[in-house]
């Protein structure tokens, strides 16, 4: 059974269609980016999980749970968790508070405030603070950390080098191997390849919302991909 | 002289501060204005007044906020929720015609004179402490209102319903994402913002008086009051009701032609100097 399955998507917002007839799957366990240029529809593909977007039609599956006509808070109850783009920490909550506000769904796991402090040490540091006294990097292992309480199957990471430095783009390759290790699936959206070519197991590229091509990682230089993504 | 002009402001807050965090309650969750909350506190007044002539005061004021509650879950799942996805003012004036409609029919019930509750004996008469004397059902009324405030803190502060008030009052769609049910959470705040103006209008029925006018009353106050403390601030609408409280009650014993005005020019000073009112933003700030 597939973490998260999409068939045949098309998806938007308001009278704008973005997604056209996107086909996906990820296995439990995989690691996989979705890549392409600006605008190909990369965040409304994760967003639509979500139901952020408007499905006009398709379906998709999380584990053997269709939940494109489901609220939006389901596929969070059913083992998808996000660190969205921009990370989207509450300000007016602690360091300690955001993170709690992954584990709304009480689904049972390894990932807890105990755990997530071991992976990132510098959140348990500062946990009563307020989220926006962190530093870019920082934050972004709080949007991941917050994700991880909610003891997903498959982990969905928007733009998660967005701002960074490449030491901090390191630390975070090192986390979501942790992750991994753990048994956590990953769905990754980067425009970035330095980390796409160290953290997953295949690539998918979008172009105008559409499924263009895929591949494993190792095939990412491969000039025939690199044209698929810069269409 | 002083002394009795904080305490008559703490009493009148207390009343305001129940209601007005009702509202701010909602609106910081449905981003909604609930006109109809003044037609709520008369509901629960006049439910009390009914319930206290055959069971008691004491009753009335268990009985009357539960019936609310009750009102309030209608009132989430019948209008508020299906109309979830309308604007703003469409669903704000749908709550003021079902407030104007619920309190005609209380007048139809009830008829249009005004009604008094008596105290319960245990809260009649005064006591004398610090060199004044001062009626025991105003200083229950008091520790109601900080009761209350003191127990909305504790539960949006350190309870796992009240973190997800707070988030989904500043980011619902992240809040969605995380997996939180805002829908679930909103027939909470809802009922327990009637279950609050239940309370409020029992307490009112001997404090001030049981009549027709009490919703309209109430309400302005109410605006005047959350706008002052910031759109959907809770704490900033417990200061801003103990600020009209105490400009109210100075207001009637200093300028006593133009205590009326009194609220209104609180309203216009302060947003002068705050445009966006005491409050920083959502529920808790």
């Amino acid at each position: 059974m597939s973490a998260l399955k999409m068939q045949a998507l098309y998806a938007g917002y308001g009278a704008s269609t973005v997604l056209h007839g996107v086909d996906l799957e990820i296995g439990k366990g995989e690691s996989v980016a979705i890549v392409g240029r600006n605008g190909a529809g990369k965040s409304t593909l994760l967003m639509s999980v979500f139901r952020e977007t408007n499905i006009l039609s398709g379906e998709i599956w999380v584990g053997g749970a269709r939940i494109d006509g489901l609220p939006g808070y389901s596929a969070a109850k059913l083992g998808v968790a996000i660190a969205p783009q921009g990370r989207r920490i509450l300000p007016n909550l602690s360091i300690r508070e955001n993170l709690l506000l992954g584990a709304a769904t009480r689904r049972p796991g390894r990932w807890n405030l105990r755990t997530v402090f071991d992976l990132f040490p510098a959140l348990e540091q500062r946990a009563n603070s307020g989220g926006m006294m962190l530093s870019g990097g920082q934050q972004q292992m709080l949007a991941i950390g917050r994700a991880l309480m909610a003891n997903p199957d498959l982990l969905l990471l928007d733009e998660p080098s967005e701002g960074l430095s490449p030491l901090l783009v390191d630390d975070l390759v090192r986390a979501l191997d942790e992750i991994r290790r753990a048994g956590t699936g990953i769905l990754v959206v980067e425009q970035h390849l330095s980390l796409v070519r160290r953290a997953t197991d295949r690539f998918v590229i979008l172009s105008k919302g559409e499924v263009v091509g895929a591949a494993p990682t190792a095939e990412i230089d491969d000039p025939r991909h690199q044209t698929l993504m810069a269409l | 002289m002083i002394p009795l002009l904080i305490a008559n402001s703490l009493a009148l807050a207390s009343l305001l501060i129940m209601m007005s965090s009702g509202l701010a309650l909602i609106y910081g969750l449905r981003d909604v204005i609930n006109f109809g909350h003044g037609a709520l506190y008369m509901l629960g007044a006049y439910l009390g007044y009914s319930i206290a002539h055959v069971a008691g005061f004491w009753v009335a004021l268990v009985a009357s906020p539960i019936l609310l509650a009750l009102v309030g879950a209608a009132l989430e799942n019948l209008v508020l929720r299906p109309l979830q996805r309308r604007s703003h003012i469409e669903v704000a004036l749908v709550t003021l015609g079902l407030g104007i409609i619920l309190g005609q029919v209380l007048i139809f019930f009830y008829g249009g004179e005004a009604r008094t509750v008596d105290a319960p004996l245990s809260l009649a008469g005064s006591v004398t402490a610090f060199g004044l004397t001062y009626p025991i059902y105003r200083l229950f009324l008091i520790g109601v209102g900080l009761s209350s405030c003191a127990l909305l803190a504790i539960w949006l502060n350190f309870s796992t319903s009240g973190l997800h008030v707070r988030a989904v009052s500043q980011e619902p769609s992240v809040a969605r994402m995380m997996g939180i049910d805002a829908d679930r959470l909103s027939l909470l705040v809802t009922s327990l913002s009637a279950a609050l103006a239940g309370v409020a209008g029992v307490l009112a029925g001997p404090y001030l008086s049981v009549d027709p006018g009490m919703d309209v009353t109430m309400i302005v106050s109410c605006l005047i009051i959350v706008v002052i403390g910031g759109t959907g601030s809770i704490p900033g609408a417990i200061v801003a009701a103990l600020l009209y409280g105490f400009v109210q009650v100075a207001g009637s014993v200093f300028l006593p032609d133009l205590a009326a005005l009194a609220p209104y020019a609180l309203l216009m000073a302060v947003l002068l100097v705050a445009p966006r009112g005491i409050g920083r933003g959502r529920v808790l700030d």
